[in-house]
């Protein structure tokens, strides 16, 4: 007997599968949405900058605070821009980034569908001659997809200038000391891998956060459900997708 | 007269709950035939089977001349330009606002009308239901009665020849659904239009219909009109009106 | 059309936030492209090592400790020799000549593998595209830390004796009086002649009066004669004692030398005090003094044994024991 639980867990996976492939069925045939497409575009990218921001900010400042003592004790205090620089493009830039959106965009998409489902708007989106899976799905998967990685490389950046004022707390790096060593340090294979997994991340994020909402159950409390479990699934499938990301990139040596 | 929505032999069950078994009904031209029935009697199901969102497991659907299950997507498409649909929740748009709303079918059904054609048919739709000072609001800044207005507009718009309507004064304060169940029947005059709605309110009933179908365990288990049946001895009929 | 407005300036803004996204991305590929040359014009050269390091594909090239270049591949020849090919900026060609030594170097103690390339002091024409550099074995740390190691040991010893040293001077001053003073070392130095002249004397005058006892011995005769002379015998007496008085004294001066040569061996205190102790300088200058003098001494009595009565003839008899 295969336990309840899992019995669950693997229908739900196949259901999201079937969700997935309908998505690439149906996203790539016109009719396409552009108008929303750019709605959701502004929703999910330029409404979440901010806040991507400043939480890139802060863990670019406090990487570099908290890396400081340990490379002191090895006497390789100017290697500091050089270690940090490293970690926060491969690592911590696009996994906050993506952790982040996964909370507000997640739990925003699933949220919002979730309620339309329970308020019948996306069934009146398909009676007003709208296919809602291509209105509303393909849109906010594609937006997602596409804006998810424009924030991580803004997290990047912003993260490097959080880096380069720890680095200038407690030491002196100059400016452009700071950055000729952070470049001469990275490679594009520090660089393309970690911005191919965020494409994977957007998606991700979009695809949970859809499919959570569209199969959202009657009442509000399906919507809370939904919004919630699109975090919490999303969340966690970008930490698997990293782990993946990552071992496939040490087998391709992008090392 | 005209039939225009036939229904044959229609069945539908969830699980093991059949919800229509063989139920079979005709709206002619120009008639609003009330549906009535329990609540979960599967009188949603049954405009929802009409207008293509739920597939019938058997049975004949004819709108328009059209059978519904075995349409694709873009003759349905077609149809559905003909037939409004007024939902129980009324299904705006949170995203969107009054002005928003009332263009969204308009865009999607007749995309090639130019932006002032869209506009009068926006003021129209308003002016119909009395709220043209609202077109630039957000719905979420709209009451229940104002909400139940805008979405009968929206669901005008498009000039429909057939509205189905899903339990329209639910919800609403006695004097607001009466006000509603007016408006619908002046409206339904003024674009001779043919429609179904699914009620338990007899005020509302009392008001629009011309015809009444009493669905109950599944199928049509009387029609006429709301004086035969408020006459009738039968007990689940006289369940309804006391 | 106020929504329409709206619409267009969300539009704009996502335009904004696309290409300033798209643009950071692209600057930020470009830096890390220049930073190792994929832009602008090279050239590739190469080098052959026997042992590279460690060094790979991407690591820099610096010619005068200048990042010039990049490593371009690292591709093993033969059995000893590893090929490695470099890209390096147009610009700074005409500085490398044809004779510059390449060797494999590390960037810090820690840090990546590199090739430095060095000019020598012979001139040569500028390098050209594709020539190959003369190579240098890699400084292997491991080796250098091994060096390292032992000399520091060693350094260690050295620097705890000299600390020793360096104290002592410091609260010391008479060393310096004692390596000043020129007398007092002549004086030992000649002191150290005599003596050596003195034992070897006085190894002779002991065979001598071996002989003569042995002599006297044997001439039976003689000896009734040298007895009756009282005269002669008290002058012998004198002469033996004085002789007696004149070993004595030597004795006595060589034990002195002999524990102030002990001392100066042990160092220490005995140092310090010695060369602190002005009086005992003086004395020391005195009885060296006196050796000479005491030797000189010894030296005349020894020829006025001689020519007294009972050694005239026996040094006639044996002249060549003298």
């Amino acid at each position: 007997m295969v336990p309840k639980g899992l019995k669950r867990f693997l229908a739900e996976a196949g259901e999201i599968g079937r969700f997935t492939a309908r998505f690439f069925n149906e996203a790539f045939k016109p009719r396409y949405e552009i108008q929303e497409l750019l709605r959701q575009c502004y929703f999910i990218g330029y409404n979440s900058l901010g806040l991507v921001a400043v939480t890139a900010f802060i863990m670019g400042l406090v990487i570099t605070i908290q890396s400081r003592p340990t490379l002191v004790e090895f006497g390789a205090e100017a290697w500091l821009p050089k270690m940090v620089s490293v970690s926060l493009i491969r690592e911590i830039a696009p996994v906050i980034t993506a952790l982040i959106c996964a909370g507000k965009i997640g739990s925003g998409i699933g949220a919002e569908l979730g309620s339309m489902k329970v308020t019948e708007q996306i069934d009146a989106m398909e009676v007003s001659g709208t296919n809602p899976f291509k209105y509303l799905i393909a849109t906010r998967v594609m937006a997602a997809t596409l804006m998810v990685p424009i924030l991580a490389v803004m997290a990047d950046a912003v993260s490097l200038y959080g880096g380069y004022l720890g680095a200038n707390i407690h030491g002196v790096v100059s400016w452009s000391l700071f950055w000729n060593q952070v470049f001469e340090t990275l490679t594009y294979s520090d660089i393309f891998p970690s911005i191919v997994k965020t494409f994977f991340f957007g998606f991700a994020i979009g695809i949970i956060g859809c499919y959570k909402g569209y199969n959202s159950s009657k009442g509000t409390e399906g919507v809370g459900q939904s919004a919630n479990s699109a975090v919490v699934i999303s969340s966690l499938l970008v930490f698997v997708l990293d782990l993946l990301a990552v071992q496939i990139s040490d087998l391709m040596n992008f090392t | 007269m005209e039939t225009v929505i036939n229904i044959q032999e229609l069945s539908k069950s969830f699980g093991s709950n059949h919800v229509l078994r063989h139920f079979n009904v005709q709206l002619k031209q120009g008639q609003n035939m009330v549906v009535l029935g329990k609540s979960g009697s599967g009188k949603s199901v049954l405009i929802k089977c009409i207008i293509g969102l739920i597939q019938p497991d058997e049975g004949k659907i004819s709108v328009l001349g059209q059978n519904i299950p075995d349409l694709d997507h873009h003759e349905l498409d077609t149809i559905r330009a003909r037939v409004g649909f007024l939902f129980q929740s009324n299904a705006l748009y949170d995203s969107m606002s009054v002005r928003e709303n009332l263009e969204f079918p308009l865009r999607r059904h007749r995309a090639t009308l130019g932006n002032e054609q869209v506009n009068a048919l926006v003021k129209e739709a308003l002016e119909n239901v009395g709220l043209e000072h609202t077109i630039d609001m957000q719905t979420s800044e709209l009451s229940g009665g104002m909400k139940k207005r805008i979405a009968l507009a929206r669901t005008l718009i498009l000039k429909p020849e057939i509205v189905l309507y899903d339990e329209p004064t639910t919800g609403l304060d006695p004097i607001t659904a009466k006000e509603i169940s007016t408006l619908m029947r002046d409206l339904a005059k003024k674009y001779q239009t043919s429609s179904i709605i699914i009620s338990h309110d007899l005020n509302c009933v009392k008001i629009v219909a011309d015809t009444i179908v009493m669905l109950i365990d599944g199928f049509c288990y009387a029609h006429g009109t709301y004086e035969e049946l408020g006459k009738s001895q039968d007990i689940k009929i006289k369940e309804f009106f006391e | 059309m106020n929504n329409m407005a709206n619409e267009n300036f969300k539009n704009i803004r996502v335009g904004l936030f696309v290409i300033s996204g798209t643009l950071l991305f692209i600057l930020a590929l470009y830096l890390v492209g220049s930073q190792q040359n994929l832009f602008g014009d090279n050239f590739t050269i190469r080098s052959r090592f026997y042992n590279v390091n460690g060094l790979t594909q991407g690591n820099n090239v610096r010619f005068a400790g200048i990042n010039v270049g990049t490593v371009e591949s690292v591709e093993i020849l033969n059995d000893t020799a590893v090929d490695v090919v470099m890209t390096i900026e147009k610009k700074i060609q005409p500085y490398i000549k044809k004779n510059a030594i390449a060797t494999v170097g590390t960037d810090g103690l820690m840090g990546n593998k590199l090739v430095n390339i060095n000019s020598v002091k012979e001139s040569a024409t500028a390098i050209e595209e594709g020539d190959v550099l003369v190579s240098m074995g890699p400084v292997e740390m491991d080796e250098m830390v091994r060096t390292l190691n032992v000399t520091n040991e060693n350094i260690k010893v050295i620097t705890t004796n000299l600390r020793g040293i360096t104290d002592k001077i410091n609260s010391k001053n008479s060393l310096w009086s004692l390596l000043m003073d020129t007398v007092v070392s002549e004086n030992v130095k000649s002191a150290v002649v005599n003596l050596k002249l003195i034992s070897d004397q006085g190894i002779s005058v002991t065979g001598n009066l071996k002989g003569l006892t042995e002599d006297m011995l044997a001439g039976k005769g003689s000896i009734g004669a040298l007895i009756t002379d009282t005269m002669l015998s008290k002058k012998i007496n004198q002469t033996v004692v004085k002789l007696q008085r004149l070993s004595d004294t030597a004795a006595i001066i060589t034990g002195n030398i002999s524990q102030l040569v002990q001392q100066l061996k042990q160092g220490k205190g005995s140092l310090g005090i010695l060369l602190h102790d002005t009086s005992l300088v003086h004395n020391l200058n005195k009885s060296i003094l006196s050796i000479d003098t005491g030797a000189v001494n010894f030296n005349e009595n020894m020829k006025a044994l001689k020519y007294t009565w009972p050694f005239k003839k026996y040094y006639k008899k044996n002249p060549s024991k003298r």
